[in-house]
């Protein structure tokens, strides 16, 4: 049937449960922050779904996911030098063997 | 006030021999040595003596007749009218015991020098013995029956510490909890007792409860199908007769020959086995009031005496005998007691004039004993024999002690035990009269046959026989000592200082002196017959009587009896699940708190790790059930999911306690650091 | 059956495929292509949905740019093909598949209980003019605050990159006297 407001919603509420179940389960940490740009990605998806259907006249719809996608390039940058530093440090991208924080 | 300076510092006496007590424990034994302690205690007690017989003397010479508190403080005030009250008390009963008590305690303390010289444990003693001293003078000296039960089971517990002296035997360990249960187990009729007494009686004070207006209020209360007055004498008669160890609980008194002879003397013989006589006494009014309550007492001292003396017969213990002795005197005492009454306290007189005189006698029989068992060794008189040659002074203040238990005329027993006749028969009760004398005739008997197998003949252990010697002074003097009130207390007019109601003034009744010395020459006799020599009869005759000989030898199998129904049934059916509901389910309660705690703590432990995947597990999780949570508010979901929640956590507790219960939960180990 | 229909329906199976991959690929470099697919495809749908300048936007930077990033942060972690595929264990799979469908369901279900019911599409108003406009707009409904900030966090993330990935000891070198 004809896409609708509800298929869209459906969709990027499924990449949303898909990264989230991503971040949680992956050992490597460049595969965490993959996941991490897919809840990125359902949230914009979400902008432009409303945008499309309901708020046409509203430009936010738009720039809002512009803004996203610039925070997210910013962020995988800023996140990608840390696993590089990381790396240097122990060899090793294993999350679970990062535990120096522990209480 | 009172106009004698000893009777104003009546307080004194109790005190000084707990003074005495608490300096030994704390000071002496550990800085000093045992000689020292043994000094103190033997102060403690003279200067306690010293301050008791002038009391006593002040009393019986200027106030005679008259109750004096010397002092007096309120320590419980429930109400305001209705407090208890803690104090010292002098009349005729309580000036009577302090002079018996401080008496024989010192020659204990003296005696028990030259006994116990030279063995571990010598400070322990004198501080236990100075503490028994310290409350059986506050129990004698008690205003009110709160004070006496305090003092009643301080008694109970030097008791406990000194029959268990020898703590390394496991027969004196068993023997002193014996002592310990079985007294304790009376004195919860004692309390029964004194609960009742003080729902319906107003006060506790003695003065408040011997009033005639208290007894007739008393008597106007039914309880249980009986009036109040009866039920609590009979409950605290109870008491009473556990302290005096009467029939049916009698059990500990031969057991408790476990601990050392001085102790034996004092305590079950002279001092915390009157005690029952004592409350008795201290109650005689009340008691008087009720027939059934006297009947009962009257009965049971009676059954016990005959009881007793059967027993005695049989025994080849000496101290063994003994005992039994005591509880055949006891016996008499608590029959006479029970066979008086406000208008013919004839019987309240001779009570206590057959406990002054028997604490003399008989202390010097234990102590005689306790000489005889030092020098051979042991205590069982078939291996004695002949020992009159080895050890004079012990044997001539021995044959005097047992002259004046059988009540051969002159010496004390003879009057006390007349004056016992005389009140039953003239209170009109033949039959224990019958019995009594019977009593007297066997008294006469098993105590000759202890004299004469131990002292006279020939030996029968020549080795022990050969290491025999006469005591050294510490042990003898006390025996000399003895030996004076055992003749000459039978002279003193006792009727004119100790009595109630009217002064009965009983002279010497031949209806009654012939038949009583008639009992004990003819159980002197018949002993001399069988023991004075060597002869094959008295093997003969037991061997004859057989089954019914060995049956009384066997103290007609009453410490089997209790046994079996404390291990059997006790033990198994109320100790047994009351032990198992104390460990599972009451610790149980306490383990499960620390478990949840630990369960808790290491699960919230898990969430902190410091791994950044877990963090973002609780927090989406968190969030989510979060969200959960407010959209379904208010609707059936909610209140499913929120019983969800609880059935878990109540689950989760459940299953714990269940583990606890089984036994299988994990036990508490230290969490390891990591 | 329109042709906007199938298209959805292909795209959409093709999101959540890449999608299942960036998720579950032990290979680091499979992930990162998985990611781009993901990525390519919600262009699509963003075409679909008549966001023609978003869809080239997310291609050019996202696609180009972060995906390329990712890339080359991973072959120099030389952590690509691992001998031994560490996995999660079960419990905390488990755990984690119940997470996400609870919030699955969560954001799904409050969504589309609200009953928006608009289903009718409406002539296009998405011109690049306007968006410009927006971005640089100081009036009310405008961006130009959102847009200097992005500009500053995109400076910081360059410097904040720099200086922790930097080697150590690479710090700025004075110059030689001259």
């Amino acid at each position: 049937m004809h896409p609708g407001l509800e298929h869209y919603l459906i969709l990027s509420a499924l990449l949303f449960s898909f990264g989230v179940y991503g971040m949680l389960t992956r050992r490597n940490l460049v595969a965490m922050l993959l996941c991490v740009e897919l809840v990125l990605n359902a949230a914009a998806l979400n902008f432009v779904a409303f945008h499309r259907f309901l708020f046409k006249g509203d430009t936010a719809g738009t720039v809002f996911p512009i803004l996203i996608i610039a925070v997210a390039a910013a962020e995988a940058a800023v996140a990608l030098a840390i696993v590089i530093a990381l790396f240097r440090h122990r060899r090793n991208l294993d999350v679970r063997a990062a535990d120096t924080l522990r209480g | 006030m009172t106009g004698s300076w000893f009777l104003d510092h009546l307080w004194l006496v109790p005190l000084l021999p707990f003074l005495g007590a608490l300096l030994i424990a704390l000071v002496l034994r550990p800085l000093t040595s045992p000689r020292v302690c043994a000094a103190a205690a033997i102060a403690a007690v003279s200067g306690s003596a010293f301050v008791g017989y002038g009391a006593a003397f002040a009393y019986f010479t200027r106030h005679a007749g008259e109750t004096l508190v010397p002092w007096q403080t309120t320590w419980l005030a429930f109400t305001p009218s209705f407090a208890g009250k803690v104090g010292v008390i002098a009349d005729d009963l309580s000036m009577l015991l302090v002079m018996v008590v401080t008496g024989v305690s010192l020659l204990v303390h003296i005696y028990s020098t030259g006994y116990l010289h030279g063995e571990g444990g010598y400070s322990r003693y004198f501080a236990s013995l100075n503490l028994f001293t310290c409350s059986m003078l506050g129990l004698v000296l008690s205003v009110s029956i709160l004070q006496i039960y305090v003092f009643w089971e301080l008694v109970g517990v030097s008791s406990f510490l000194l029959i268990g002296y020898y703590w390394d035997k496991p027969s004196a360990v068993a023997a002193c909890k014996k002592a310990f249960i079985v007294t304790r187990f009376a004195d919860l009729g004692f309390l029964l007792g004194v609960l009742i007494l003080s729902a319906y009686a107003g006060g506790l004070d003695f003065a408040h409860l011997g009033d005639p207006a208290t007894i007739a209020r008393l008597e106007g209360v039914t309880l249980l199908g009986t009036s109040a007055l009866t039920l609590s004498a009979v409950l605290i008669y109870i008491g009473a007769a556990g302290k005096s160890a009467m029939f049916p609980l009698h059990i500990w008194l031969p057991d408790a020959m476990e601990g050392p002879t001085p102790v034996s003397a004092l305590i079950h013989a002279a001092t915390m086995v009157v005690a029952g006589v004592y409350l008795v006494a201290r109650l005689f009014p009340l008691f008087s009031a009720t027939n059934e309550g006297m009947t009962v007492v009257m009965m049971v001292g009676t059954f016990t005496s005959l009881f007793a003396a059967v027993i005695a017969v049989t025994q080849f213990d000496i101290k063994r005998v003994l005992a039994f002795s005591t509880l055949s005197q006891l016996g008499y005492m608590m029959l006479a007691l029970g066979v008086a009454r406000m208008e013919s306290p004839l019987g309240f007189t001779a009570s206590l004039f057959h406990l002054a005189t028997h604490a003399c006698f008989k202390a010097l029989l234990f102590l005689g004993a306790g000489s005889v068992i030092h020098a051979v060794h042991t205590n069982d008189i078939r291996e004695m024999g002949g020992l009159r040659r080895k050890m004079p002074i012990t044997h001539a203040t021995f044959l005097i002690a047992c002259l004046a238990i059988a009540g051969v005329p002159g010496f004390s027993g003879f009057f006390s035990k007349d004056e016992i006749l005389a009140a039953a028969l003239h209170g009109g009760h033949p039959v224990v009269f019958g019995v009594a004398l019977l009593v007297a005739g066997l008294t006469a008997f098993y105590m000759f046959r202890i004299y004469f197998m131990t002292f006279t003949g020939e030996a029968r252990d020549h080795h022990k026989f050969d290491h025999a010697h006469e005591s050294p002074p510490s042990m003898a003097v006390p025996l000399l000592i003895l030996a004076v009130p055992s003749v000459l207390l039978g002279f003193v007019p006792f009727g004119s200082f100790v009595y109630r109601g009217e002064i009965e003034h009983a002279g010497i009744d031949l209806a009654i002196a012939i038949p009583a010395t008639l009992a004990g020459l003819t159980g002197i006799g018949l002993s001399a017959l069988l023991y004075g020599r060597k002869s094959e009869t008295p093997a003969r005759v037991a061997a004859s009587l057989g089954f019914v000989y060995r049956a009384i030898a066997a103290k007609f199998y009453f410490d089997e009896m209790y046994l079996f129904v404390t291990h059997k049934i006790i033990f198994r059916f109320v100790s047994a699940p009351l032990a198992w509901f104390d460990r599972r389910i009451v610790d149980g309660a306490m383990d499960l708190s620390a478990q949840a705690s630990r369960l808790g703590g290491s699960w919230l432990r898990r969430m902190a790790s410091g791994r950044l995947q877990t963090s973002l597990l609780v927090v989406a999780g968190g969030a989510g059930l979060l969200m959960l949570y407010l959209i379904l508010a208010g609707r059936p979901l909610f209140t499913a999911l929120t019983v969800a929640g609880y059935a878990a956590v109540a689950g989760t507790v459940g299953r714990q306690i269940v583990l606890l219960l089984l036994g299988r939960a994990e036990p508490l180990k230290r969490i390891p650091r990591d | 059956m329109t042709l906007e229909t199938i298209a959805f329906w292909m795209i959409a199976a093709y999101t959540l495929f890449a999608a299942y991959f960036v998720v579950t690929a032990r290979n680091l470099f499979r992930c990162a292509v998985g990611l781009a697919g993901t990525l390519i495809g919600v262009a699509g749908l963003y075409l679909l949905m008549e966001a023609t300048f978003l869809s080239s936007i997310q291609i050019a930077v996202y696609v180009g740019g972060v995906v390329v990033l990712v890339v080359f942060a991973v072959l120099m972690v030389e952590d690509v093909t691992q001998k031994e595929f560490l996995r999660s264990p079960l419990s905390r799979c488990l755990l984690a598949s119940l997470v996400a469908e609870l919030l699955l369901a969560v954001v799904a279900g409050t969504l589309l209980s609200q009953g928006f019911g608009t289903n009718r599409p409406v002539p296009a108003s998405a011109d690049v003019r306007e968006i410009g406009r927006a971005l640089l707009s100081t009036q009310a409904g405008g961006f130009v605050l959102p847009f200097e900030v992005i500009s500053l966090v995109l400076v910081a993330a360059l410097v904040g990159a720099i200086t922790v990935a930097g080697k150590p000891g690479d710090d700025y070198e004075k110059p030689e006297e001259d």
